[in-house]
Order: structure tokens, then C-alpha cells, then sequence
């Protein structure tokens, strides 16, 4: 059985990601990916891109401990390893920590700004409306540079009909 | 005919469930494979960390929109009864609660499907509750249902000496 702290933290990270932002409803899809992947959760689909699906990948670390008196950063740690394997994947990848006590997180970029271990996880980017809808478009914007055209396959259905 | 609930709907009320539940650290929260059976969620309570065998259902359901909700004072209906086709759970054997979330504001609120009744002489039984009142759920109410399925898996103790 998975630890019921990290349980908890997975259940309210998908509540405060798929929170309203309109009467249009949540714009984020996430997708649980299960325990047997070592860096990543979740993969969360954008919901109302256009032509394409944007999708990015989350790492939630739940936390009973609060924050530190410096800085008030959460006090959530991330080995180097995981920092790195997070960072090595061809999208967009963050690290959210979860208060589990007050239900609030904290997003963080782990696209290989660092790649040293955590201890601790800044708190200047709480996931609320504002800050999903930043993240929504920087989202957005990696994927709209790609172009799935690039890929020449060897697989392709010369009769598909 | 019934039109096909936006995704969001069982992924956020879902999630919600196990957030209510799980600020209790008694609980042990299992959520149903589709498929395998009728209920959303089989919740153990656990005592000093160990299993205890007292589990209780719960049936989740949800609205996009808190006007869905018709308030008078603490008590809330819904406006629209097509949530309220339960008899399928009536055959089980444990305690069974409805939650009932509005997305718009994420509040929950719950009513008894199978309430655990103990009569005098201490006899306990489910009744199959009909009354569509819901009420606020929260965490001293959750704490009430925790009590109330307590109470009635010891007086089912009872009935056979040890």
C-alpha cells in the first residue's frame, strides 16, 4: 500500500490543479501514473490548446513539517538523483510541494535550472488561480515551438484508409 | 435521456472524498476499481494503526454548480433527483454514506444511504434512509459518522459473547 501521507498529498495536489478556473471548469487534466515511476506522478494534459495536447510532469512531495523561519520555504526534500531524473525528461517538469495540514502547494520549476538536492521548496508560487494560469500558457508556449511533423517514421500506413 | 458528465466531475469529487477523509489519520480510504462492485469508496477505521474490520461505503456524486442545491437553514436538497437512485446499495451489509459535492466551491455535503440504527435493547440494524435531506459535510461531521459506525460495529460485537 502507498503511504497514506503521499496518498493524501496526490489527492489534494489533483484538487488544486483541476480547481475552476472558469465556468468553463478545470483547465488541466492530470493522470495519476502509479508508483512504479521513479521520478514523475502525474502527467498533466492542457486543456483548450488548440491543434495539439501540451502536457507536462509533476513530482508532488508531501509534507507534515511546515516551513523553515528563514525564507518560509516548505520543508519538503528532494534527493539529487530524483531532482535529475526529473529533469531528464524531454518536457516541461516541476516539483510541487504540499502542505498536507493547511491543503495548499507550491510549484516549482525542475527543468535543470538546478540539479542539486532540495531540502527545502520556495513558496513564492502557490497553485492558485493566478499561477495556474501562468503555468497554463508556459505550458502552451514550450509546445507550440514543436513540431510532431519533425519525425519521419519508419512505421507509417502506406494504406491507411 | 442523460447526458454524459464532463470528466472533471468524478476525478475532482473523487479527490475531494479522500482530501475530507483522510484529515482523520484512523481512516484507510479504498476506492473501487470500475467494475468491481457498486461503490465508489470501502473506508476502514483503524485503531492504534491496526485493521479493525469496521468498514463503512461511501457513494460519491456531484454537480458542477451549487445552485443545484435548494438550502433551508442547514439542510440542503437538490433541485434535480436523479442523483438519489440508491437502492442498489440497500442489500449491503455495513454502513453506507452519500457525498455529494458542488465543484463551483468545492463544499461537501452528505446524507445516509444505509444509516447504522441501534434500537432499544440494544439491537443494531441499516436502515435504508429515503429522506433526501443533505447535510454540511465537515470535519466535526465526519467525526459523527465515524462515531455512529463505531457505536454500531460494537453493539454488532455484542450480540455474540466471546
Amino acid at each position: 500500500m502507498r503511504d497514506a501521507l503521499g496518498q493524501r498529498g496526490e489527492r489534494i495536489f489533483e484538487v488544486l490543479i483541476t480547481k475552476f478556473h472558469s465556468d468553463a471548469g478545470s483547465i488541466f487534466k492530470p493522470q495519476f501514473l502509479g508508483d512504479k515511476w521513479q521520478y514523475v506522478d502525474f502527467i498533466v494534459e492542457l486543456v483548450g490548446a488548440v491543434s495539439y495536447v501540451p502536457y507536462f510532469f509533476v513530482q508532488v512531495k508531501t509534507t507534515r513539517q511546515g516551513y523553515t523561519r528563514k525564507d518560509n520555504r516548505l520543508k519538503v526534500k528532494v534527493k539529487e538523483e530524483s531532482v535529475i531524473g526529473i529533469a531528464s525528461y524531454p518536457a516541461p517538469t516541476y516539483i510541487v510541494g504540499i502542505d498536507e495540514i493547511q491543503e495548499v502547494g507550491y510549484l516549482v520549476s525542475a527543468n535543470g535550472e538546478n540539479l542539486k538536492s532540495l531540502s527545502s521548496l520556495s513558496t513564492n508560487f502557490p497553485l492558485n488561480k493566478q499561477n495556474r494560469e501562468i503555468l497554463w500558457y508556459e505550458v502552451n508556449n514550450f509546445w507550440s515551438q514543436y513540431n510532431s511533423k519533425n519525425l519521419v517514421s519508419q512505421f507509417s500506413d502506406q494504406h491507411w484508409i | 435521456m442523460q447526458t454524459e458528465q464532463p470528466w472533471y466531475i468524478g476525478l475532482r469529487s473523487e479527490a475531494l472524498t479522500v482530501v475530507y477523509l483522510t484529515r482523520r489519520d484512523d481512516l484507510i480510504v479504498s476506492q473501487q476499481k470500475q467494475g468491481q462492485g457498486v461503490l465508489d469508496f470501502s473506508v476502514t477505521i483503524t485503531k492504534d494503526g491496526n485493521y479493525t474490520g469496521r468498514i463503512f461505503g461511501v457513494q460519491v456524486k456531484a454537480t458542477v454548480s451549487s445552485s443545484e442545491l435548494i438550502q433551508d437553514d442547514d439542510i440542503f436538497k437538490l433541485k434535480n433527483q436523479e442523483y438519489n437512485n440508491l437502492k442498489v446499495f440497500r442489500d449491503l451489509p455495513f454502513p453506507v454514506c452519500l457525498f455529494f459535492f458542488t465543484l463551483d466551491n468545492d463544499k461537501g455535503y452528505y446524507r445516509w444511504i444505509l444509516e447504522p440504527i441501534i434500537n432499544e435493547g440494544n439491537n443494531m440494524r441499516l436502515k435504508f434512509n429515503e429522506n433526501e435531506e443533505l447535510k454540511n459535510l465537515n470535519d466535526q461531521e465526519i467525526d459523527n459518522i465515524i462515531a455512529m459506525v463505531n457505536s454500531w460495529y460494537d453493539h454488532k460485537s455484542n450480540l455474540v459473547p466471546v
